[in-house]
Order: C-alpha cells, then sequence, then structure tokens
C-alpha cells in the first residue's frame, strides 16, 4: 500500500482505536431509540424524522463528532510529540494533512450515517422518502467535511481547538445567526440546511432556509477549501516541537 | 592551695550528611486539605498565567455583578427600582452559568493530574485514592457552591435591606432565604458530580468539557423532539430525557412558581420532586462512575 | 543502501551560518559545519543548542537565518530526501499502544519499502530486540523503547543517521552493543551524528567532534587535534624512567617546562609543547644514561577538551 494510504489507515485506526469504537453504538443509540419511539406512536415520518435531523443531528451530533474527530486527528500527536513518527517520512505535508483530514471525515461519517439512516428506516418502516434520505447524507458529508476542515486549522492554531469550535458551532451558529440572518453566510450550519432543503425541495417538501442551493454549496466549498489551504501552509511553516 | 583545673578545649565534628526525618507528621486531614486547597487554586486559576482566569473569573463577575450593580441602584434610588429578577429567575440564570463553571473547572482538576503522570507522585504518599476523590470532591463543591449560594443570598440581603423594613421584609420572606439555600446546595452538588464523574473520563480536558456540553445539549434537544413530535400518554416522561432543564424546573417548583407556558415542562406537567428524584439518580449514577474510575486509577 | 545522493566529496550535511532565535533568545548562533560519512559527536552542556540543531537538520524547524542543506537540497523543498534519512528524536514519541513490531513495520510502510515485514524484522534484530517483539510499547524500560525508536530509523537503511541522545536509559550492556552498533554503521559509509552528554561514549564513538557552547560551535574535528590546539593548557606527560631525580633538573630547565613532579620511578611533568619535551627527553636520558620505561601523555580526554571548551564562555 502507498504511504499515504498506511497513514490513512493508520489514522483511521488511531481515531476509533479500542473503546473509543464505542462511540458509534452510543450515537447511534439515541438515534435509534427515537425512532423507535416515533415508529410507535402516530407521528408522520417525513417530519418526523425532518425534524430529528435539522434540530439534533445538524446543530448538534454533527459538529461535535466532526470537531472531536478533527481537532484530535493531528492535534493530539502535535501535542504528544508522537508526529515525528509520520512527519519525518518521505511524505509531503500536504499529504500528510490530507490523509488525517480524509481519516477524520470518514470516522465522522461511519459515526453519524449508519444511525441516521438507521433511525430513517426504523420511522419509515422501510425506504420511506428517498428524497429525504438523499438529503440527509448529503447534507452530512458537507458538513463533515465543512466542520473536519475547520477542526484541523483550529487544532494546529491553538491549544483547546474543540472547545473553540464548539463555541463557534453551538454560539456562533445557534445564536448569532438568529439574531443576525446575514451572517448566515458564515455558517457551516447555514450551509448544510441549505443543501438539505434544496433536495427536499425536489420533493416538495420545503422549509424556509436562508441560502439557496448554489450559495450554500458554493460556500462550503470555498470555507472548507480556504481553511484546508490555511492548515496545509500552517503545517508547512510551523516549527514542531 | 587548689588551682583551677585547666579546662581543656573541646571540639566536636558535626554529621551533617543526609537524614531520614523522625520528627511528627501531619495527619490525614493536613493531607487531604493540601489537595482541596491546590484544587481550589487550579480551578479558579489563581497563581497563573491571566489567560486561565478568564473563565472562572468572568464567570464569576458574570454571576455576582448584576447583583452588586442592582443593590447598588437600590441603594440610590431606592426601592422604585422594582426588583430586577425574582429568586428563581436569577438562579435559572445561575444554574447556566454553573454548567459552564463546572465543565470547565472539573476537567482542570481531575485532568492534567493524568496528564502530566503527576498521579505517581501523588500515589506513592500516604494518601489514598478515597482521599483524593474526596479532596477533589470538596473542592469543587466549594468552588461550585460559592457562585451557587452566595450571589443569592447577596440578593436577598440587598432585598432585605433597601426595604422600607428591613424585619418586615426579613419575616416575610425568611421561606425564600431556606429555599435558596436548599436550591443552592442541590445545584452545586448536581453539576459538581456529574462534571467531575465527565473529567474522569478522560485525561484531556478540552474533551471533557466539549463531551459534558455537548451531552447536556443533545440531550435537551432529543428530548424536545421525542415530545413534540410523538403523541403517546407516556411522552411527557420525555421532559425527564433533558439533563439541562431538570434543575431550572426544581427551582421553579420549590418557589412555587408554575412553568412557563407552552414550554416542555409546563405540557410534560411532571412535579418538582420528579426532577429532584431525576438529578439524586443522577447523581448516584455520575458518583458511582466518578468512583470507579479514581478507584482504579493507575499512577 | 539507499543510492547515494552525494556526487564525491560533496558533504551530506552542509550548515551555512545557520541561526535559530525565538523571540530575544537566541537559541543558535551563526552555525557552519559539513558533515560526512562517518560518525561525528555532538556535545555541548544543556541549552546549547544541541537539539535545536538535529531539530533544523531533520527538518522540524525552519531557520531565522542561514542554510540547511542535506544531499545539497533543502529538506523543505524536498520531502522525498527522508528516504535517506533516519533520526532518532529526543522524548518519548512512542504510540503506547503498538507492539514494537507494528510500530517498526509501521516506519517501514511509510518509508514505501517493498518488503516492510522483512525490513522490520532485520531492524528488529540489529538492535536485539526480536525476543520482545510483539511487546507492547508502553510496557517497555527506557532503554528497550530508545532501542525500538533506533530501529524505527533504521529500516530503511539511510544514508544519513541522526541521533539525538540515543543512550539515555540504556544499561552499561546495552550501551556497548548500540556503541558498536553505530561504529558498524559509520564503517559502512553512513553518515552519523550523534548529539549527547556521555562524553566517554563519544570518545569510542566519534571520530570527529562538533562543541556547541552557549549556541555557538566552539570546536570541530578530530578531538586530539583540539587538544593539540589549547596551548594554553599544559599537558602531563608521564614518564616511567630508571632514575626519575637525576632526570627532573634537565627537565625542568626546558623552557616549555611548567613543572615536574617525581614519585619514585615515575616523573609526572606539565609542559607547554609535548613537541618540545619529546624531543628533549631521549638525549637527556642518554646523558644521564638512564632507561626510558615508558612515556605518554595522560590527559587526552574528551573531557578535558570540553571542560576547556565550555570553561573559557
Amino acid at each position: 500500500m502507498r504511504p499515504t494510504g498506511v497513514l490513512l489507515r493508520f489514522s483511521l485506526g488511531q481515531l476509533l482505536a479500542g473503546r473509543r469504537l464505542l462511540i458509534v453504538p452510543l450515537v447511534a443509540l439515541p438515534l435509534v431509540l427515537v425512532a423507535v419511539f416515533a415508529a410507535g406512536a402516530d407521528t408522520d415520518p417525513t417530519t418526523f424524522t425532518l425534524d430529528l435531523y435539522r434540530q439534533f443531528v445538524l446543530p448538534v451530533l454533527l459538529p461535535v463528532v466532526s470537531l472531536v474527530f478533527s481537532t484530535s486527528a493531528l492535534g493530539a500527536e502535535l501535542r504528544d510529540g508522537t508526529v515525528t513518527n509520520i512527519l519525518l517520512k518521505p511524505l509531503p505535508r500536504p499529504a500528510i494533512l490530507g490523509a488525517k483530514y480524509l481519516a477524520a471525515v470518514l470516522a465522522t461519517l461511519l459515526v453519524l450515517l449508519p444511525a441516521v439512516v438507521a433511525a430513517h428506516l426504523i420511522v419509515a418502516g422501510g425506504l420511506g422518502s428517498t428524497d429525504l434520505l438523499a438529503g440527509m447524507v448529503l447534507a452530512s458529508v458537507v458538513g463533515a467535511l465543512a466542520y473536519c476542515a475547520l477542526g484541523m486549522l483550529l487544532s494546529l492554531l491553538m491549544a483547546r481547538a474543540v472547545l473553540v469550535g464548539l463555541v463557534y458551532a453551538l454560539l456562533w451558529e445557534g445564536a448569532v445567526v438568529s439574531v443576525a440572518p446575514s451572517a448566515s453566510s458564515l455558517s457551516i450550519r447555514g450551509y448544510t440546511e441549505g443543501v438539505l432543503a434544496a433536495v427536499l425541495s425536489g420533493g416538495g417538501v420545503d422549509f424556509t432556509v436562508r441560502l439557496g442551493p448554489v450559495s450554500a454549496s458554493v460556500l462550503a466549498a470555498v470555507v472548507t477549501l480556504a481553511a484546508l489551504g490555511l492548515a496545509v501552509l500552517r503545517l508547512e511553516r510551523m516549527d514542531i516541537k | 592551695m587548689s588551682q583551677a583545673p585547666p579546662t581543656t578545649p573541646t571540639g566536636t565534628i558535626y554529621d551533617r550528611g543526609y537524614r531520614h526525618y523522625e520528627g511528627p507528621r501531619e495527619g490525614r486531614w493536613r493531607r487531604v486539605r493540601a489537595i482541596v486547597v491546590a484544587s481550589v487554586r487550579r480551578a479558579l486559576g489563581l497563581k497563573r498565567n491571566w489567560k486561565t482566569k478568564i473563565i472562572p473569573f468572568g464567570l464569576l463577575v458574570l454571576a455576582f455583578g448584576p447583583v452588586v450593580a442592582f443593590i447598588g441602584i437600590r441603594v440610590l434610588v431606592g426601592e422604585a427600582v422594582g426588583e430586577f429578577a425574582t429568586y428563581p429567575q436569577y438562579l435559572r440564570i445561575v444554574a447556566g452559568l454553573l454548567l459552564l463553571f463546572a465543565a470547565t473547572a472539573a476537567p482542570e482538576l481531575l485532568c492534567p493530574d493524568r496528564r502530566q503522570n503527576v498521579l505517581a507522585l501523588i500515589f506513592t504518599r500516604p494518601v489514598t485514592r478515597v482521599d483524593y476523590l474526596l479532596a477533589k470532591l470538596a473542592a469543587l463543591l466549594l468552588v461550585v457552591g460559592l457562585i451557587a449560594v452566595v450571589p443569592l443570598v447577596v440578593l436577598f440581603l440587598g432585598n432585605t435591606f433597601t426595604a422600607d423594613s428591613a424585619a418586615t421584609y426579613l419575616r416575610e420572606h425568611v421561606g425564600d432565604l431556606g429555599r435558596i439555600l436548599v436550591a443552592g446546595t442541590v445545584l452545586t452538588v448536581f453539576y459538581s458530580v456529574v462534571a467531575l464523574a465527565a473529567a474522569s473520563l478522560t485525561d484531556r480536558r478540552a474533551m471533557a468539557t466539549a463531551g459534558l456540553l455537548g451531552v447536556f445539549l443533545a440531550s435537551s434537544a432529543l428530548a424536545n423532539i421525542l415530545f413534540f413530535t410523538t403523541r403517546f400518554d407516556g411522552r411527557r416522561w420525555f421532559a425527564l430525557l433533558s439533563l439541562g432543564g431538570a434543575p431550572g424546573r426544581f427551582v421553579d417548583w420549590l418557589f412555587g412558581n408554575g412553568f412557563d407556558q407552552g414550554t416542555l415542562a409546563q405540557q410534560a406537567g411532571l412535579t418538582g420532586p420528579v426532577y429532584l428524584t431525576e438529578m439524586a439518580v443522577v447523581v448516584a449514577v455520575a458518583g458511582a462512575l466518578l468512583t470507579w474510575r479514581i478507584l482504579r486509577l493507575r499512577p | 543502501m539507499s543510492e547515494p545522493k552525494t556526487a564525491g566529496d560533496e558533504p551530506v550535511v552542509e550548515l551555512r551560518r545557520f541561526s535559530k532565535w525565538y523571540g530575544d533568545v537566541v537559541a543558535v548562533s551563526d552555525l557552519s559545519f559539513e558533515l560526512r560519512p562517518g560518525v561525528t559527536g555532538l556535545l555541548g552542556p544543556n541549552g546549547a543548542g544541541k537539539t535545536t540543531t538535529l531539530k533544523a537538520i531533520c527538518g522540524l524547524l525552519h531557520p531565522s537565518q542561514g542554510e540547511v542543506l542535506l544531499f545539497g537540497r533543502q529538506i523543505h523543498r524536498d520531502p522525498m530526501l527522508y528516504r535517506a534519512i533516519g533520526v532518532v528524536p529526543d522524548g518519548d514519541r512512542l504510540y503506547p499502544r503498538l507492539t514494537i513490531r507494528s510500530y517498526v513495520r509501521l516506519h517501514a510502510e511509510l518509508h514505501g519499502l517493498p518488503d516492510p515485514g522483512a525490513a522490520a524484522e532485520r531492524a528488529i534484530a540489529e538492535v536485539d530486540l526480536l525476543p520482545l517483539a510483539e511487546r507492547k510499547l508502553k510496557g517497555l524500560s527506557k532503554g528497550e523503547r530508545q532501542r525500538t525508536k533506533v530501529a524505527g530509523a533504521i529500516v530503511h537503511q539511510p544514508a544519513l543517521l541522526i541521533l539525538d541522545e540515543p543512550m539515555t536509559g540504556m544499561d552499561p550492556g546495552q550501551r556497548a552493543r548500540f556503541i558498536e552498533l553505530v561504529r558498524l554503521i559509520g564503517a559502512a559509509g553512513v553518515t552519523v551524528l550523534v548529539s549527547s552528554h556521555i562524553l566517554a561514549e563519544v570518545e569510542r564513538l566519534a571520530s570527529q567532534i562538533l562543541v556547541l557552547v552557549g549556541g555557538r560551535l566552539a570546536a570541530s574535528g578530530d578531538y586530539h587535534a583540539i587538544r593539540d590546539l589549547m596551548a594554553d593548557q599544559p599537558r602531563t606527560v608521564m614518564v616511567k624512567v630508571s632514575d626519575a631525580r637525576r632526570l627532573a633538573p634537565g627537565l625542568i630547565a626546558l623552557p616549555s617546562t611548567v613543572a615536574v613532579e617525581v614519585d619514585g620511578d615515575a616523573l609526572r611533568a606539565r609542559t607547554r609543547s609535548v613537541e618540545a619535551f619529546a624531543t628533549a627527553l631521549p638525549r637527556l636520558a642518554r646523558d644521564q644514561g638512564a632507561s626510558l620505561h615508558e612515556v605518554r601523555t595522560t590527559d587526552e580526554s574528551l573531557e578535558q577538551v570540553f571542560r576547556y571548551l565550555v570553561g573559557r564562555r
């Protein structure tokens, strides 16, 4: 296997090593339980799943899981010194960052997607609205890509990166944006909602969002690439302890 | 004739080498106290640089500031100003501050000892793990209790002394004072034990804080979703799912207020003692988890 | 061994006026030297800048000023150079949950070696860790961890090997074997740079030394030659001769002699010029009819050199 592939596999193993793998059922459990309850009651499966996703997964689960993984992917090794095992190798630093980033994104999706899909299947008693499923998956992927890029950049710049990232995700995206809607162009949650709405409006489910599909995807891409670019620059310039 | 015998000059060589200490030693109480004092200092960011003081002192300012300002205005302007917050309202605000404070202070108490390998230093002294646990718990209770109880007591005293008749106010509201103390104690124990349990799970402070806040947020969100989107009888029990909601609801019940219209609490219709029981159960589980984690710490 | 990257007599490592500072604190100042195949020792008191220099060579730091060239190129521009470089850095830097075998194999795989398993086995065997190869890293002693790091650093048979205090935590037996290993590597044409406090080992290990004091290069080269240059430090010569006392006056008369001690049949002289002393001694002995049994200088140690250089600052 090529060195970058080895690094990716190794990093993924580190993120989900040993007891950490418990995160997968731990996150899946509430979602699945919720779904079981909802399936028992008479709720409209589409509304329920949509609400569950928009009020729980998007604002809380997605940022928290993404930030936890992405700030540890490289940050932990930088802080405890083991990063030299990776840096002193014939791997260009952008490739190293890329492998770590991809590992964080994959770990996030591995934790979130099965749970979300399972919850949807349980509530809908079957495949249900495939638009909703597709929308949730796509929005989760976009969100994971963006939050993980942010987390990687923050972990290269400061010590308590996960907290700073959470303050952004929960305070800025939660409180500030509801007060000042124009700020939603700087909100990853805004982008994910925009993507979700875009997929769903095809199937007739509408809800108001502040960003149209084009702006949401473009902004998400810009923010993700900018964060990764800055992270690469930082990794190349920094002195390693 | 007697002569004084000539005194022979004397000299001694002193052995100043390393010696074993044979003197008195302080007891267990002093040891525990030492850990408590050191932990309190750490939680408040004392004796360290200004960056570590931001959060604790910031939260202290937020907790005490409004009260002090209000009393000041009351003194100047008189009773015309009216109450700026009822006790339960202010307690709710304080509860939010307590969560933040405990979530940042508890990891400071437990995580650095593990991460920086100080445990070997501590446990090779006659300090048992039980002592260590009790000391850390005491330290956090002290500091969290400071924010939970003191601002409200100050508010009460302020109201008393700026009232037209202090004695009347006191007589009428002495029950409130009791409730303040009870609520303060309950909140202190709840947030402290839960935060310490979370901090005992990892050796990285930021992760412990993030995890704790994440769990509180997630539980509230889940409770809301489950309650408002399902339609069966038992759904009112979902209100218990919200860890963050329980303290505030208990306080509202304690002071005899109803819940705000339209909220989950009001619609679920569960009473205060239920929330109190819930908190007690959570504290018991968290306490067991914390004890288990500390007792199996390997230096 | 990986393909040699330098043509002819080009230095493997070259520092040109390398300086590194952090705000107001200067860690290394104006350092210039060249390294070629063989073992070179980097000595200096704590805080002299040894680790900073080694990190700069490895590409873990950027110079504040000056250049650091490996095989004629800057490592920041060319990460492929790492194929030919092995590093044993300071500090722990091991993944606690891996076994020795998986750790060394990881290094082999990250280097893109065609048969990482075999390379790992070979490296583990070279550091005598085969019997422990399935143990997890967190349970090992310090010396065993050091040797694991070394195995990871030599698994790809680099042309340049950098070791930062590699012998910490090793017991004397392990040290002796390690020194042998490094000498073999150096003799095979690898350029080795070892930083150390343990002067006795560096004496046995390195033919060339670099002495850093206060961030500056205090001396470089063969340490015997450096000793010779320390002109204001008189050398001690011990002479075993049949009639020491009769030889003494003649030796004292030499202008370069500082002092002469007589002890039985041995004579200890301190002289500013070993050459002058060595030239005069046979003649004096012959004139006195004395027979010389033994003549040697007794303070050649690296420690002398080191203390002298450090003390000068």
